[in-house]
């Protein structure tokens, strides 16, 4: 028996596609011997050894959705001067192998059999293992009413926004809402500023629903949100939170 | 490559704790031995990287876990950590 989300050590996974999200960002999709799918909002390891033995290893967020057992994709941010994910979006090509771990997690996780609404709060490519969740909402049968607010420096740093605008013009319970920290274009149609209290009252699914709220991003954007959430009366159990900085590289 | 100490959580941690915790890590509820605080271990804050790695009480700051990886062995100090939790999986309903 196999089950979703089984952690497999370490083993050679192929590139079997790369696509470029944005002008730093790419996605890269492999088929691995071992895989018996994930669940939406767990990551993986990826370890590089140069030939000289030196090994560096890094987390990424899985970006497909759960149930696409036969390829899994990630989507990495090309960090300034990051060692692994500049050469992750600038060197990888289709037919390289490297090696994976996982996939892990079990907290920051969504079923798609969960009733709670689904808030969904992104951070520039925290919004990476939110977008599983919504491509894994999307496939399912069972569509919990969802909200994505997702806060990226200028438009064209807004990941998987075709995709994201599709899911939201079919109407089925996911309004998606933008903010743009870094520009305000004179045509922008989305918010600006950073995400603030009164962006969430406007924006996101209220407390009084009790939703099941997941916040991902660099430190500081995840500790701000989580710390408007609950002023404004979501529980702590409730949010759950996923950090990353340069240091784990993390998309 | 940026070696600054940034604060990440505990499921950057998981893949490297698997092992301890038969499969995943980040749910594994940890009791912090000073301020009783209790949380999944993918929200404690993570410092440092691979080689050694700190987890600590997001109320107090109290260090929970310590884990080196030295040799091919994974050292874990639980000793910041009153009480660690984990919840079994449910066989009475069996997988479809």
């Amino acid at each position: 028996m196999t089950i979703a989300g089984e952690f497999r050590d370490w083993q050679l996974a192929t590139v079997a596609a790369v696509r470029d999200e944005t002008p730093s960002v790419r996605t890269i999709a492999f088929t691995l011997p071992e895989w018996s799918g994930h669940l939406a909002g767990q990551h993986v390891d990826v370890r590089l050894t140069a030939e000289d033995g030196y090994q560096a290893e890094r987390s990424y967020s899985i970006a497909s959705a759960a149930e696409q057992a036969a390829q899994m994709e990630i989507t990495v941010e090309r960090i300034a001067n990051g060692e692994v994910s500049t050469y992750l979006t600038g060197e990888l090509r289709v037919g390289d192998t490297l090696e994976i771990r996982g996939p892990i997690g079990g907290y920051f996780t969504w079923r798609p059999s969960t009733q709670a609404p689904l808030m969904l709060i992104a951070g520039g490519s925290g919004v990476v293992p939110l977008m599983s969740m919504l491509r894994t909402r999307d496939r399912s049968a069972m569509r919990a009413p969802a909200a994505l607010l997702y806060s990226a420096g200028k438009r064209d740093g807004v990941i998987y926004r075709v995709e994201l605008d599709r899911l939201a013009a079919k109407n089925d319970g996911l309004p998606v809402t933008y903010t743009l920290t870094r520009e305000s274009p004179t045509d922008w149609q989305g918010e600006t500023g950073r995400v603030d209290e009164r962006m969430l009252k406007t924006h996101a699914i209220p407390a009084e629903l009790r939703p099941v709220v997941f916040v991902c991003g660099p430190t500081l954007f995840v500790e701000a949100v989580a710390e408007h959430l609950l002023r404004l009366g979501h529980v702590e159990s409730a949010i759950k939170t996923e950090r990353f900085g340069p240091t784990g590289e993390r998309s | 490559m940026n070696h600054e100490m940034t604060r990440l959580d505990g499921n950057a941690a998981g893949g490297a704790l698997a092992r301890f915790f038969a499969g995943d890590a980040t749910a594994v509820m940890v009791t912090c031995n000073d301020c009783g605080a209790t949380s999944p271990l993918g929200a404690l804050h993570l410092y440092g990287a691979r080689m050694g790695m700190v987890l600590r009480c997001t109320k107090c700051d109290n260090v929970n876990l310590r884990a080196v990886e030295i040799n091919g062995v994974l050292r874990v100090d639980a000793k910041g950590a009153k009480c660690l939790t984990v919840q079994m999986p449910d066989i009475s309903t069996p997988e479809e």
